[in-house]
C-alpha cells in the first residue's frame, strides 16, 4: 500500500509549511528516519524525516510550494508497487492539493518560444492582445491571429481564453521557481535564457549567467555611472527572509522608545568569576537572564505582549537570547527562567545555542518567550537600539564591559570601574516610560548588587 | 437654438469681453472699420469701441506683438489679431522668448494675459505663405496655451475663456470655418480649456481631429455609419492643456485610433498625441495607430494639388475602413 | 569745505540727490566686481555680462524716474536694475540660484526682474525688450496715468528690426517712452562704425520724428539732465524721446572675453574719463563731500555689498523641482488647472 507522507505540524500554531528543498527524487529508496526534505515555518527551517521506508513514487509539493499541515507532500511506494496502485480516493486527495506558489510546469507541447510558424520567428500581436493575454494567462504562442499577416488581436485572445478567466497566470517557459524568482528580482526577461536543467528547464545558474552576461555587456558599452553592480544576490528566503519580514513588522508597528542606563558591572564580573572558579561555565548572559527574570516578576508591565488589540500580562518569565548562527539570527528561549537557578539557565542556554547553530533546534525552543536579551558586547558595541521581538513588549540590549574612570564616592574621587551600558527598548503602546524606567532601574540595581535577586518576589 | 456663423460667434465673444473688462483691447492689421479684418471678424467693433480699443497698426508684427506683451505685463489684456499664422515668423522672438518666458524667468512675478488670434489652413489656393497650419510651433513652446475651435459654439466659448485667462493663448482659427453656421446659445457661456468634446459617439474606431478636419471627420462618420461602421469623433478643442482622459476613454472603448489634422505630418500635434496614447493607453490599442495629415510639403498653389494634400472626409473614411477591416 | 567751485554745482539737483547717484554708481561697480570674482571662482553659473564703465548711464537715467515708472533692460542689466532700485543682496541671491533671488533662481544674470519696482525684466535677446517697451507706453496711455517708461539697450540693438519697429510705433502712438541707448561702441566684437554706415544715432531717431539727444555717458549729471527733460516731456504727453549716451564698457562683452578687439589706446582714453572718478572729484569740488566723507561712502558701499554676498550664500538653494513651477499662472506644467 503506498504510504503518504504528510506535511508535519512543526509548531503549535503552524498552519502551512513551505518546501525549501527535497533531498530525494522519484525512484529513490528511503529508509525510516531519513531526512527527505526541508520545510520552512515562520520561525525556522526544519528537516522532515520519513517515518516509514519505501521508494519515492511521487512528489506532490515541489520546492517553493506551500502545503497545509496534514496534506500529502510525497508518496512512498512499497516493493513492486506503482502509482497505479493508489486508490481512487488517494488519487483524488492528490489532485486536490493546490500549490500556492509558482509551480514547475511543463512547457506547452507546441513550438518553443522562439519559433512561430510563418512569421519569421517574431510574435505579432497588438498591445491590447498582449495585455489581455498576460491578464488572462493565455499563451500567445497558442493563439491563432486573425489580423493581417497572422497578427494576434484582442478578439483572438478572448476566443482562446474561452471567455473564462484563469486564477493564476500560467508560465509558458520552463523554469524552476527559484530561477523564476531570481529572474524577476533581477528584471531579466526569460526569453533568450538557455535552460541547462532537465528538458531545457531554466535553472538558477542559467539566470545568473544571463545576468552576468548582461552586466558585462553593459559594462563594455557604457560605464556604470550611478548604479552599483550586483556582486551577489541573496534571496529573501529561509531565516533571512523571516528575519527581514519580522524586523520590518516590528519597527513599523511598535512605538519604540529606548532607555540607556550605564551600570557598574563590578559585581557582575565578580559573580561570573566565582562560578568559573567553581568550574561552572556561566556567561554574563546567563546571569542577566536570571536578573531579568527576577526583575520581570516585580514589573509585570514589562513581561507583557500586545496581541489581538489588547495587552496581555504574562505568567512566568521566558527569556529569549539572540544568537548569531550561519543561517542567520535566531532567538532560542529559556522557558520559565524565573524558576531556574543560574546554573540551570547556563545549561539550558548552552544546549539551545548549540542546537541553533547546528540547525537542529525545534520550533518550541524558538517560541513562547516573554522577553528578549541581545548582547553585542562581544563585538565591541556599547549601546544600541535593538528591534523588539514581537509580540513581546521589551528587549534588553547589552553592550561591552568597558573599564572607565568614574566618580566612586561622595567626595568626587575618581576610580576606574568596569561599566556596562544597558539599552532597554520598549513598546510605548504597552507600557509607559516611567514603568519601563522603573523596570530598567530594577535590572540595573540587580546588576550592581546581584544579591537583590534574592529579595525579588516570585510570581 | 439660433444658428450663427463662426466669425459671428468670434465677434460676439470679442464684443462681450470688450464690454465686460475695460482692460481688454484689440490690436492688429486692418481690423478697424470699414475693412473689419481680413475675414471680417472685427467688422463693427471699432465704431462701437473706438479706435483706441480696436487699434489698427502698421505692418509691424514684431513691434505690435511685442507691444501687446508690454501692455499685458503692465495691466492690460490685449487680443492680437495676426492675419495669417504664416506671419508668425515675423514676431517669433517676442512669441518664443518674451511672451512665453517672462513669467518663468521672473520667478512668477509677471503674467502675460494676452490672446494671439490667428488663422491658418488650406483650401483657398492661398499657397505657401498663406495656408499653413502651425499650431505645433506654439505647442512646442512651454508658456503658451493653444486653442483650436472647430465650431461656432466652441469658438465663442473658448475665445471668451482665452481672454479671461492670465496666460498667453494662441487662438488658432481656420479660414474655411469662418462662414460655417452652428448653434450658439443666446445666454453667456464659456468653455474651459483642457476639456475635449466627443462630437460623435461610436465604437468602431476613435478619430481625433482638430479645427476644420473635425467637420470632415463628421462627414466621414455619416458615410461610414451607412456601412455599419460607427466611429467616435473626439475634438480636443485645446491642444494644451490637452484632455487625455477623454481620448484614452475613447481608445479604451474602440481599441483603434486615427489622428487627423491638416498640418504636415512630421512633428505635428498628431505625433504628440500618438506618443501619449502609446504610453498611457498601451493596453487598449488593438491595431496600429494611424495618422492622417498633410504630406510634408509647403502648401501648394494649384487647386488640385491642395485637394491632394488636404485631409478630407473621403480620405478619413477610407483609412478607417482599412483599419476596421484589419487591413493595416 | 572749499567754496571755490560751489557755483558749478548743478542747480536743479540737491546735494543728497548727487551723493545718492555717486553711491549708487559705486554700488553697481562693486556689485559687478564681486560678481566677476565669484563667477571666476565658479560659484556663479552661466554667463555674466558686466556693465563696469557704464554706471553713469544707468544711474543718471534711473535717478530721473519715480518708483512707479518702468524700465526694461538687457543682458547687461545689473547696472540698470540696481540703479532702478534692486537691492544687491537679492540680486546676488539670484546669481547664486537661491530661493531669495529676485527670480527665485529661475532667471539668472540676464533676466533679473522686480515688477514691484517697475523693472519689467532684462532679456537675453539683443533688442528683445525693444518691441515690448512701446506696449508699456501704450498701457500707460490707456490707463491714463502719468507714468513713463525707459527702455535701455545698446548700439548693437539698433541694427535689429525690433528697434526700428519700436521706434516707429512709439512715435506713431506718441507714448511716454524714453529710449536710452548706451552706445559703448561695440556690439559684442562688432565696432559701432561697422554696424551702421556713418551713423549718428540722434539723427536716425529724428527720422522717426522723435525728440532726440546725445549726451556724454560718462557724466552722470548730463545723463540725468537729458533723461529728466525727456521724462518731463513724456509726462506732459509730449511723446517719446531717444537719447544716445556715449559710454564704454571696460571689461569685454562677457566675463571671459579678453576684449582683444578693443584697442589699448581707446581703453585708456575712456578710463581716463571714468564716470565715478568724475563725480567723486566734482562732489568734493562743489564742497558737497570731503575726502573723509568720500571714503566713508565707499566703505559703506563695500559693507553693503559684502553683507549682500553673505546673505546670498546663506540663503537656501532653490529646490530643483521648482523648475516645474510658474510656467503658467493658471495651470501646472502638465496642464492641470491650479
Amino acid at each position: 500500500m503506498p504510504f503518504e507522507i504528510a506535511m508535519p505540524q512543526l509548531g503549535l500554531t503552524m498552519e502551512t509549511g513551505k518546501i525549501v528543498s527535497w533531498a530525494v527524487k522519484p525512484g529513490d529508496s528511503v529508509s525510516p528516519g531519513q531526512d527527505i526534505c526541508e520545510v520552512e515555518t515562520d520561525k525556522a527551517v526544519v528537516a522532515v524525516q520519513a517515518i516509514e521506508g519505501g521508494k519515492v513514487g511521487k512528489i506532490l509539493t515541489p520546492v517553493g510550494a506551500e502545503a497545509p499541515v496534514g496534506a500529502t507532500i510525497c508518496v512512498l511506494l512499497g516493493e513492486n508497487e506503482t502509482l497505479a496502485d493508489l486508490s481512487v480516493a488517494q488519487e483524488k486527495t492528490l489532485e486536490n492539493v493546490l500549490p500556492s506558489a509558482p509551480v514547475e510546469q511543463q512547457a506547452a507541447a507546441a513550438a518553443s518560444p522562439v519559433v512561430q510558424a510563418g512569421n519569421g520567428g517574431v510574435l505579432s500581436a497588438t498591445w491590447k492582445a498582449r495585455s489581455l493575454a498576460k491578464q488572462q494567462g493565455v499563451d500567445l504562442h497558442q493563439v491563432e491571429g486573425s489580423g493581417p499577416g497572422g497578427r494576434i488581436q484582442a478578439a483572438d485572445v478572448e476566443k482562446a481564453a474561452g471567455g473564462a478567466l484563469l486564477a493564476a497566470p500560467a508560465a509558458e517557459i520552463k523554469i524552476s521557481p527559484v530561477a523564476a524568482r531570481l529572474a524577476e528580482k533581477l528584471g531579466l526577461p526569460l526569453a533568450g535564457i538557455m535552460g541547462s536543467g532537465a528538458n531545457g528547464q531554466i535553472m538558477q545558474e542559467d539566470v545568473l549567467a544571463a545576468a552576468s552576461a548582461i552586466i558585462r555587456g553593459q559594462k563594455a558599452v557604457a560605464p556604470q555611472r550611478s548604479q552599483p553592480c550586483v556582486k551577489e544576490v541573496i534571496p529573501l528566503k529561509g531565516v533571512r527572509g523571516i528575519t527581514s519580514q519580522r524586523m520590518a513588522e516590528s519597527v513599523h508597528s511598535t512605538a519604540r522608545v529606548t532607555l540607556f542606563r550605564e551600570v557598574d558591572a563590578g559585581a557582575l564580573v565578580d559573580l561570573r568569576q566565582r562560578y568559573k572558579e567553581r568550574g561552572e561555565q556561566v556567561s554574563y548572559n546567563d546571569i542577566l537572564v536570571r536578573i531579568c527574570a527576577s526583575a520581570l516578576a516585580e514589573h509585570p508591565a514589562a513581561n507583557a505582549r500586545m496581541l489581538n488589540g489588547q495587552i496581555e500580562l504574562l505568567e512566568g518569565a521566558s527569556i529569549g537570547l539572540a544568537v548569531d548562527t550561519d543561517r542567520g539570527l535566531m532567538v532560542p528561549v529559556v522557558h520559565n527562567a524565573d524558576q531556574l537557578t543560574i546554573a540551570q539557565i547556563a545549561a539550558a542556554t548552552q544546549r539551545l545555542v548549540q542546537a541553533a547553530r547546528s540547525g537542529r533546534i525545534s520550533p518550541d525552543d524558538l517560541s513562547g518567550g516573554t522577553f528578549t536579551i541581545t548582547n553585542l558586547g562581544g563585538l565591541g558595541v556599547e549601546g544600541f537600539t535593538p528591534v523588539i521581538n514581537l509580540p513581546e513588549s521589551c528587549i534588553l540590549g547589552v553592550g561591552k564591559i568597558v573599564r572607565k574612570p568614574v566618580v566612586i564616592d561622595e567626595y568626587d574621587s575618581i576610580g576606574v570601574r568596569p561599566c556596562l551600558t544597558l539599552s532597554l527598548v520598549f513598546d510605548h503602546r504597552v507600557l509607559d516610560g516611567a514603568a519601563a524606567a522603573r523596570f530598567l532601574d530594577c535590572v540595573a540595581q540587580m546588576v550592581e548588587s546581584p544579591v537583590l535577586m534574592l529579595t525579588a518576589s516570585h510570581s | 437654438m439660433r444658428e450663427i456663423t463662426y466669425k459671428e460667434a468670434l465677434k460676439e465673444a470679442l464684443r462681450e469681453e470688450l464690454k465686460r473688462d475695460e482692460r481688454v483691447f484689440l490690436m492688429g492689421e486692418d481690423i478697424a472699420d470699414p475693412f473689419g479684418g481680413a475675414y471680417k471678424v472685427t467688422l463693427g467693433l471699432s465704431p462701437e469701441f473706438g479706435t483706441e480699443r480696436v487699434i489698427q497698426t502698421p505692418i509691424s508684427e514684431l513691434g505690435t506683438v511685442g507691444a501687446c506683451i508690454g501692455a499685458a505685463l503692465t495691466g492690460m489684456r490685449p487680443v492680437f489679431d495676426m492675419m495669417y499664422i504664416d506671419f508668425v515668423g515675423m514676431a517669433m522672438d517676442q512669441i518664443l522668448n518674451q511672451a512665453a518666458k517672462i513669467r518663468y524667468m521672473s520667478g512668477g512675478q509677471a503674467q502675460v494675459p494676452m490672446v494671439l488670434r490667428t488663422q491658418g489652413g488650406m483650401g483657398r489656393s492661398s499657397a505657401a505663405h498663406h495656408a499653413q497650419s502651425l499650431e505645433a510651433f506654439f505647442l512646442h513652446i512651454p508658456g503658451w496655451l493653444v486653442a483650436m475651435p472647430s465650431t461656432p459654439y466652441d469658438a465663442k466659448g473658448l475665445l471668451k475663456t482665452a481672454i479671461r485667462l492670465n496666460d498667453p493663448v494662441a487662438f488658432i482659427e481656420h479660414k474655411l470655418l469662418y462662414n460655417n453656421k452652428g448653434p450658439v446659445p443666446e445666454e453667456e457661456y464659456t468653455i474651459p480649456f483642457g476639456v475635449a468634446d466627443v462630437k460623435r459617439e461610436g465604437d468602431a474606431c476613435t478619430v481625433v481631429a482638430i479645427s476644420k478636419t473635425v467637420e470632415f471627420a463628421l462627414k466621414a462618420a455619416d458615410t461610414l455609419a451607412q456601412e455599419g461602421i460607427h466611429i467616435e469623433v473626439v475634438d480636443p478643442r485645446t491642444l494644451f492643456p490637452l484632455d487625455m482622459e477623454t481620448i484614452i476613454q475613447s481608445v479604451k472603448k474602440t481599441g483603434k485610433l486615427l489622428v487627423a489634422h491638416e498640418a504636415v505630418e512630421r512633428g505635428g500635434f498628431g505625433a504628440e498625441l500618438v506618443a501619449r496614447v502609446a504610453s498611457e493607453a498601451f493596453g487598449y490599442v488593438d491595431a496600429p495607430i494611424q495618422r492622417l495629415c498633410a504630406p510634408n510639403t509647403p502648401p501648394p498653389f494649384a487647386r488640385q494639388m491642395e485637394d491632394f494634400e488636404i485631409v478630407n472626409d473621403v480620405k478619413i473614411a477610407d483609412r478607417v475602413r482599412k483599419l476596421v477591416r484589419g487591413e493595416l | 569745505m572749499s567754496k571755490k567751485s560751489q557755483s558749478s554745482a548743478p542747480k536743479d539737483l540737491t546735494r543728497e540727490q548727487l551723493i545718492a547717484m555717486f553711491r549708487r554708481m559705486l554700488l553697481i561697480r562693486g556689485f559687478e566686481a564681486r560678481a566677476k570674482q565669484y563667477f571666476e571662482a565658479r560659484e556663479i553659473a552661466g554667463f555674466l555680462h558686466l556693465s563696469v564703465g557704464q554706471e553713469a548711464v544707468s544711474v543718471g537715467a534711473c535717478s530721473a524716474l519715480r518708483k512707479d515708472d518702468y524700465i526694461t533692460s538687457t543682458h547687461r542689466g545689473h547696472g540698470d536694475v540696481i540703479a532702478k532700485g534692486c537691492e544687491p543682496k537679492f540680486a546676488f541671491a539670484e546669481l547664486f540660484g537661491r530661493t531669495t533671488g529676485y527670480c527665485k533662481g529661475k532667471g539668472g544674470s540676464m533676466h533679473i526682474a522686480d515688477f514691484s519696482q517697475g523693472i519689467i525684466g532684462a532679456t537675453g535677446i539683443v533688442s528683445g525688450a525693444l518691441p515690448t517697451a512701446p506696449g508699456i507706453g501704450l498701457s500707460i496711455k490707456m490707463r491714463k496715468t502719468d507714468q513713463v517708461a525707459v527702455c535701455f539697450f545698446g548700439d548693437g540693438a539698433t541694427a535689429e528690426g525690433g528697434f526700428h519697429e519700436a521706434m516707429n510705433l512709439a512715435s506713431l502712438w506718441q507714448i511716454p517712452l524714453i529710449f536710452v541707448c548706451a552706445n559703448n561702441l561695440y556690439g559684442l566684437t562688432q565696432p559701432w562704425e561697422k554696424t551702421a554706415y556713418q551713423c549718428e544715432l540722434p539723427r536716425r531717431a529724428a527720422t522717426y520724428n522723435m525728440a532726440s539727444a546725445c549726451v556724454d555717458g560718462m557724466d552722470v549729471v548730463a545723463v540725468n539732465q537729458a533723461v529728466r527733460d525727456a521724462v518731463a516731456r513724456a509726462r506732459k504727453g509730449g511723446g517719446p524721446t531717444f537719447i544716445e549716451a556715449k559710454t564704454y564698457r571696460y571689461w569685454g562683452h562677457y566675463v571671459g572675453d579678453p576684449g582683444t578687439y578693443m584697442p589699448e589706446e581707446e581703453q585708456k582714453e575712456w578710463r581716463a574719463r571714468d564716470a565715478i572718478d568724475s563725480i567723486s572729484r566734482r562732489l568734493q569740488e562743489w564742497g558737497y563731500t570731503t575726502p573723509e566723507e568720500d571714503q566713508h561712502i565707499r566703505a559703506d558701499v563695500d559693507a553693503e555689498l559684502d553683507a549682500g554676498i553673505e546673505f546670498a550664500k546663506q540663503s537656501p538653494l532653490a529646490e530643483p523641482e521648482s523648475a516645474l513651477t510658474d510656467v503658467y499662472s493658471e495651470f501646472d506644467v502638465w496642464g492641470n488647472p491650479l
